[in-house]
Formats: C-alpha cells, sequence, structure tokens
C-alpha cells in the first residue's frame, strides 16, 4: 500500500512541476512580462535575480531558487513589495470569512441529505429536493446579491451589506461582528445543496443494498440498520471532500470577496488581472500556490481515502 | 400400430388457401420512443422543456423585437436616456410597469416644474398643492426636500431638457446654472434644421463669434426636447419595458442580447468539447493499449491546470474575443466527454454484439460508429444537456468578475454586475436579469436532470 500511494504522489508531484512550468513559460512569453520601470537601480536588480536576460528555463530555475534561498516569489510592480508577503498578508482576512459557513455548512447538508434520503418521496424529501434543486441552480452570486438587496436595502434589517473592516473591529467590535452575520449565514447556505444533493444519492442507493435487507431480516429496527450499516458506507465517500475543503477554504474566492468586499486573496488576484501592465509576479504566485493547495488536496484526498475506506486499502494493488 | 386407410386423410386446409397471420397489435416502442414516453410522464421536465423553449425563441427574436438604434447613433445622446423605469403598454394601467419613481429634490425646483408647461403631468402624488400654489407656505418652512413620485420618462426628459435638478442647488458660480441642458447650435443652418423639426423649446441666448474670414456667425445656446431628438416621440409614447441602464441601453434588448451570446458560447463550447472529446475517448478506449497509457497522462497534466489561470491567460495575451472564451473553455472542456466517451467503449467493445458484428466481418470504424456509439448516445446526450447550464453558470460568473468582457454584447453577468452597483437605486436592473439566469438554470436543470432519468431508468431520481 505504501508503495501505491509513493507512486500516486510522486505522480503528482510531476505533473504540479509541470504545470507550474508552463505557466511560467506562458507568462514569460507574454509581450509585456518584462515591464519597463521608472526606476533603474530596481530594475537592474530585478533583472539580476530573476534572470531576465537568460532563456525561460533558466529563469524558472532562478525563479524557484529565490524561491527556496530567500523565499520571494517575486517582485509585485503595483503593491510595491515582494509578492509572497503581500499575498500571505491577506490570507487571514479570507480564512475569517470561510472557515465559519464551511464548518456550519458539512453538518447541516448531512442532516438534510440523511432526512430527504430516510423520508424519500414524502412531502419533506419533496421540500428539501425543490430547495436543494433551486439553489443548486441559481448561481451562487445572484443568491447574495439579491438576500443583499432584499434585507440591506428593502427591508433595512442589517447592519451593513459588507464586511467590516479591521479599523470598524476597532471602533466598535460588536456592531462590526454583526455585520459578519449576514455572510456567514449567506454562505453557509449557499454551500449547503451540492453536498446534500450527494449524501442523499448515495444513502439512497445504500438503503436499497442487500446488506441492508439482511440487517433488517436478523432483527435491527431500520433506525438501528440505517445509523450502525447505511450511513457509514454513505459517508465514506465524502470524508476525503471533506478534508480537502478545509485546505481549499485558505483560497478564498473570487465572488465572495467581491461581494462582501472582504480585503482578501480574492481581491489580490482581480487587482492582479485587472492591472496595467497586469501584475504577473502576482498571478504567477497565486496559480502556483493554488496549484500547491490542489496537490496537497489530492494527497491527503488519497491518504483519506485509504485510511477510511479497506476496500481501498485492500485492493490497492489493482487500481493503480 | 394402427391402421388408416389414406383415403380417409383430408387436408385441412386446401392447397390454394392463403394462411394469414395476425399481425400483433400491440405498438413496437423502441429505445427512444420509450425514453420519451418516460420524459413525457415527467411533468416537472416537460414544463422546463416549455420555458426552454420560449427561452430560446426570445434568444432569437429577442433582440429584434424592439427597435432602438440610438445607442448606436449617438451614445451622449443615448445616455442622457438612463435609468428610465419599466413601462411596458397596457400592463402600465394596472399600476405595475407604469414607469414611476420616487424621486428626491428641492421644494423649489418641485414648485418650478409644477408651474411649468413643460413639466406638465410629471408630479403624480407626494408634492403638497399648497407648495405648488406658494412655494414658501408657512406649513412646509422647516421641509426644504421632497420625495416625489413621478412618471420617471417625463421627469429624465424635463432634466435633460429643460432645467437640471441642481438648478437650485448650482449656487452662484461664474456658470449658468442650465448649461447640462443646453445644446450649442453653430449658425443659421443648424438653429433651422432644428426649428424645422420642432426639437427646439426656447432660445436662451445666441452668441456673436467672428469666423476666419472676419464675418459674423452665430452660435445659439437652445434648451432642446431630448426626446424628440432621440426618439422623435414625447414621453408619454416611449416604452421601455424593462427600463434603461446608465448608459441608456434598452435592458430588453440588451437582457436578450447577452442571452443570446451566453447560448451561441455554450453551444459551440459543448459542440465542439463533444467532437473532441467524443472522437478521442472512442479511439482510446476502442483500441487502448500504449494510446491509453499516453492518454491518462495527458489528460492528467491537462486537467490539473487551473481553468481560471487559463481564461485570465489567454484575455490578456489575446484580449476579449469571443474565441479566446471559446479556446479557454474548450481547452479543458473536453477531458469529461473524453472520459465518456472512453469509458463507453471500453464497456462495450467486449460485448456479444460487438463480437458478433466482427465476425460477420465490419470494420472498426463499423463497430464503433453503427454498433457501439448508438448505446452509448442516452447517456451521451443527457450529459450534454447538463454541460449548458454548466457553461451558462460559469460563464455568468466570470462575467460577473469582468473577466470575461464580450466586445459584441453585455453578457448577462455583466448585467447582474451592473445591476448590483446600482441596487440600491434601481432596483430593476438587479431583478431582470438575475430573474432571468435563475429562470434559465432552473429550466436547463430540471430539463436535464428529467432526461437523465429517460434515457436511464435505472438512475432515476438518485440525484
Amino acid at each position: 500500500m505504501t508503495s501505491y500511494l509513493l507512486k500516486r504522489m510522486g505522480l503528482m508531484v510531476i505533473t504540479f512541476i509541470i504545470t507550474v512550468f508552463l505557466f511560467f513559460m506562458f507568462i514569460k512569453l507574454m509581450p509585456n512580462s518584462q515591464p519597463s520601470l521608472n526606476d533603474p537601480i530596481l530594475e537592474e536588480r530585478l533583472r539580476a535575480k530573476e534572470g531576465w536576460n537568460e532563456p525561460i528555463p533558466i529563469q524558472f530555475g532562478m525563479w524557484v531558487r529565490n524561491i527556496f534561498t530567500e523565499g520571494s516569489f517575486g517582485f509585485s510592480l503595483n503593491k510595491r513589495q515582494d509578492v509572497g508577503s503581500y499575498y500571505f498578508s491577506k490570507m487571514p482576512a479570507s480564512i475569517q470569512i470561510n472557515i465559519i459557513p464551511y464548518l456550519l455548512s458539512i453538518p447541516i447538508a448531512i442532516g438534510l441529505g440523511i432526512l430527504a434520503a430516510l423520508h424519500k418521496n414524502k412531502w419533506i424529501d419533496n421540500i428539501i429536493s425543490v430547495g436543494i434543486m433551486v439553489f443548486i441552480s441559481i448561481p451562487y452570486f445572484v443568491v447574495i446579491v439579491v438576500i443583499q438587496f432584499i434585507f440591506y436595502f428593502e427591508l433595512g434589517w442589517l447592519p451593513d451589506y459588507v464586511v467590516a473592516t479591521a479599523t470598524d473591529f476597532q471602533n466598535n467590535y460588536w456592531w462590526a461582528l454583526s455585520t459578519y452575520i449576514m455572510p456567514v449565514a449567506v454562505l453557509t447556505l449557499v454551500a449547503v445543496p451540492g453536498l446534500a444533493r450527494s449524501v442523499r444519492a448515495e444513502l439512497t442507493e445504500q438503503l436499497t443494498q442487500d446488506y441492508m435487507l439482511l440487517a433488517r431480516s436478523k432483527g435491527l429496527t431500520k433506525r438501528q440498520a440505517t445509523y450502525r450499516h447505511a450511513l457509514k458506507n454513505a459517508l465514506v465517500p465524502f470524508l476525503p471532500g471533506i478534508f480537502i475543503g478545509i485546505i481549499g477554504v485558505i483560497n478564498g474566492g473570487l465572488i465572495t470577496e467581491k461581494l462582501f468586499r472582504v480585503d482578501g486573496t480574492g481581491r489580490i488576484y482581480l487587482d492582479a488581472f485587472q492591472a496595467i501592465p497586469p501584475d504577473y509576479a502576482m498571478l504567477m504566485l497565486i496559480t502556483t500556490f493554488g496549484q500547491f493547495v490542489a496537490l496537497l488536496s489530492g494527497i491527503v484526498g488519497d491518504l483519506s481515502y485509504t485510511l477510511f475506506d479497506p476496500r481501498v486499502r485492500f485492493g490497492s494493488g489493482k487500481i493503480s | 400400430m394402427m391402421n388408416i386407410d389414406k383415403s380417409k386423410l383430408v387436408l385441412v386446409h386446401g392447397k390454394d388457401d392463403v394462411i394469414t397471420d395476425v399481425p400483433l397489435e400491440t405498438k413496437e416502442i423502441g429505445y427512444y420512443k420509450d425514453s420519451w414516453n418516460r420524459f413525457k410522464k415527467n411533468k416537472a421536465s416537460l414544463v422546463a422543456f416549455i420555458i426552454i423553449c420560449f427561452i430560446m425563441l426570445f434568444v432569437i427574436i429577442g433582440p429584434e423585437l424592439k427597435v432602438y438604434d440610438l445607442p448606436t447613433r449617438d451614445s451622449n445622446l443615448a445616455r442622457r436616456l438612463r435609468y428610465l423605469e419599466p413601462k411596458i403598454p397596457v400592463l402600465e394601467n394596472f399600476g405595475i410597469f407604469d414607469g414611476t419613481r420616487e424621486m428626491k429634490a428641492g421644494k423649489q425646483f418641485w414648485h418650478h416644474m409644477a408651474n411649468s408647461d413643460f413639466g406638465e403631468g410629471i408630479i403624480i402624488s407626494g408634492f403638497p398643492q399648497e407648495l405648488i400654489d406658494d412655494v414658501n407656505h408657512p406649513d412646509y418652512a422647516n421641509q426644504t426636500e421632497f420625495v416625489v413620485l413621478v412618471d420617471s420618462y417625463a421627469f429624465t426628459n424635463y432634466i435633460e431638457s429643460y432645467m437640471p435638478v441642481t438648478y437650485y442647488s448650482a449656487g452662484t458660480g461664474e456658470t449658468d446654472p442650465l448649461n447640462p441642458v443646453l445644446q450649442t447650435l453653430n449658425g443659421e443652418e443648424e438653429l433651422q434644421d432644428f426649428l424645422d423639426k420642432n426639437y427646439i423649446i426656447d432660445i436662451h441666448r445666441v452668441i456673436e463669434l467672428t469666423d476666419s474670414q472676419g464675418n459674423p456667425t452665430y452660435q445659439y445656446k437652445v434648451r432642446v426636447d431630448r426626446f424628440k431628438m432621440a426618439l422623435n416621440q414625447s414621453p408619454e409614447d416611449t416604452y421601455f419595458w424593462l427600463g434603461t441602464n446608465k448608459d441608456g441601453l434598452d435592458l430588453f434588448t440588451e437582457l436578450w442580447k447577452g442571452a443570446r451570446i451566453s447560448i451561441i458560447m455554450a453551444l459551440s463550447v459543448v459542440v465542439i468539447n463533444a467532437v473532441i472529446g467524443l472522437t478521442l475517448g472512442s479511439l482510446v478506449g476502442y483500441y487502448g493499449g500504449v494510446l491509453d497509457l499516453l492518454f491518462d497522462r495527458l489528460v492528467e497534466i491537462i486537467g490539473s491546470i487551473p481553468f481560471l489561470s487559463v481564461l485570465v491567460l489567454l484575455t490578456l495575451r489575446f484580449n476579449n474575443e469571443m474565441w479566446v472564451v471559446l479556446v479557454a473553455f474548450t481547452a479543458q472542456g473536453w477531458i469529461g466527454s473524453y472520459g465518456t466517451g472512453r469509458m463507453q467503449f471500453y464497456r462495450f467493445k467486449n460485448r456479444e454484439y460487438v463480437l458478433a458484428a466482427r465476425t460477420l466481418g465490419a470494420s472498426d470504424a463499423r463497430i464503433m460508429f453503427k454498433h457501439i456509439l448508438p448505446n452509448t448516445l442516452g447517456l451521451i446526450v443527457t450529459s450534454y444537456a447538463l454541460a449548458i447550464p454548466a457553461f451558462v453558470f460559469s460563464e455568468a460568473s466570470y462575467s460577473f468578475l469582468g473577466i470575461i468582457n464580450y466586445r459584441e454584447a453585455l453578457s448577462v453577468g455583466m448585467l447582474i454586475e451592473q445591476g448590483r452597483a446600482a441596487m440600491h437605486t434601481y432596483p430593476y436592473l438587479l431583478i431582470w436579469p438575475s430573474l432571468y439566469i435563475a429562470i434559465l438554470m432552473i429550466a436547463f436543470n430540471l430539463f436535464g436532470n428529467g432526461l437523465r432519468d429517460a434515457f436511464n431508468p435505472s438512475l432515476r431520481g438518485v440525484e
């Protein structure tokens, strides 16, 4: 099993390196990737450090070397500082708004999915299914904007339609905290349907399996059989996803941060994209980091699968 | 053994009798007929299908329903017709879509409007009669501003043609407070032209200038009826069904234009993905071997590239052309249908009917297209029915963020973003595009699910 895992991880790392290099090359091939600076000293320094006159593979090598020797991912001309320190300084804000909805949405989604599956085709299932259908279909930014409009501009129930800034927290802590209620509630709402639908589907399928019939015939009640057997089997496929999601939380979301005016990593992405000339060093960092997170997720997913699902553990030889 | 005299044997049927078989009276139900029957039973999907047909109809004819070329002819003039509320004939009599809006302005301004000829009938309610008669009425001495329900069309015409809202609050600066509404006409000819067309309300000022030869010329500062100039009709006869946006574009036309472009893009993306993915998938699935191993790696690398980065880099490199968006969405999009195709061909290539076909001498191509493909078609069609809303979803998201930004039209995501920016004052700009995309997405998903259940009854109600 270890060799299987190692093999998979090795492939993942190779894929990671290839994609990052492809991006680096593509960015270097952009016509305006080497900006002309007003500051000759800075330009000279960057030229020497990042090897602007060298061929692209060597530049890539220097870029990697700089990461390991100096911890520097490049210099942002827009922000006038190192991209790495700027990007990672904005990360707490993204985590702050994403972590609670994420933690809330999982139990709610699983609960709703189980409820719907147990009462399949009854009214309670119909209500949940219609709700899931509606919220899965409508793009979530539409849901968020409409909720902002109704509850802030029409009804006036909310303290604000965007989240409070750091200075607001210093001035009036409780008011600032109260601005987080709506975003957290809405983000939970839009995160629930996808998982709930999968849980319902999976549990529905498990409930019709033969082992359930056996469990009932040996004398377990439906409740016992469901909780002891069906539920365990139904939830296994989601556990890796749940772990991967925690890693994903730090990556923030472009739309969420734009809508709630969060000063986080998502906004940096849009800033880097919209700047003239675009902030390529920043884009490179964000892409690399995103890829790195995806790599981690993949590894964590694989590990947790082997931990939670014995079928993968013992049958590993055949899958690769 | 019995002995029977042969002469006693008689034929039951005469030699000339024709034996006719009674045909089966049950109707033959094939795979597609059966699927259609199942689909019909699913009422929600059927309704969704009808809604989709309606939307498609409007996507085709919607942009042409209203002839409104002002923004392309004169965008500055169009901008004067910005933020007009929705107004629809007939419905306006029932208190909805009547083009009214609440506006806040100083009482001097309202007083002047109520008493001028040009401002007749603009104020619907909210401004007291006493103030119309006497602007300094003692009962309202403390209140300087009023929120008044107005006809937004006539009101816009008034503030764009006759008197700006800032007229009384502009202070006593050097500039003429009427400047925002004045039109400059150079020379007699332009004046005569405008007089002939009956645009002019009054001539505010005449400036005498000398041209390069030293002859005197005249410049006229006039107030013109903007609605007449722009559309050659009065505000009462003007209908923008869903209102106008910040640039004076007709929201109804723009919405369907945006819808058209996103549907066209969705269909192209799905078709391209299907062709590339299915071709590769079927070849790889059917032949397998080294090809399979090679493509496995390739697909893993391509699939792991984040889509957003591809889109961003491509748009930065080649600008926001339609083909760039197309390339970005198909660069990785084919992987999905590649997977479907490969799986299906892999699964079916060892079935008995394929063996039978091969025994009869069918070529590989014939087996693939005549035997395996029709068997997988149901599943494939279903996955594409769900791919269209998925594309519309992500296209709307990225255009909402401003990453996709067509030159040809405002996409629906852009319209929602504009509506979001103006939602506190002009909610209709947010509501209509949101409603459109909500209905479209729900309808497509219901339809897709119905289609899946119809083609693959074993999956019914799984999700």
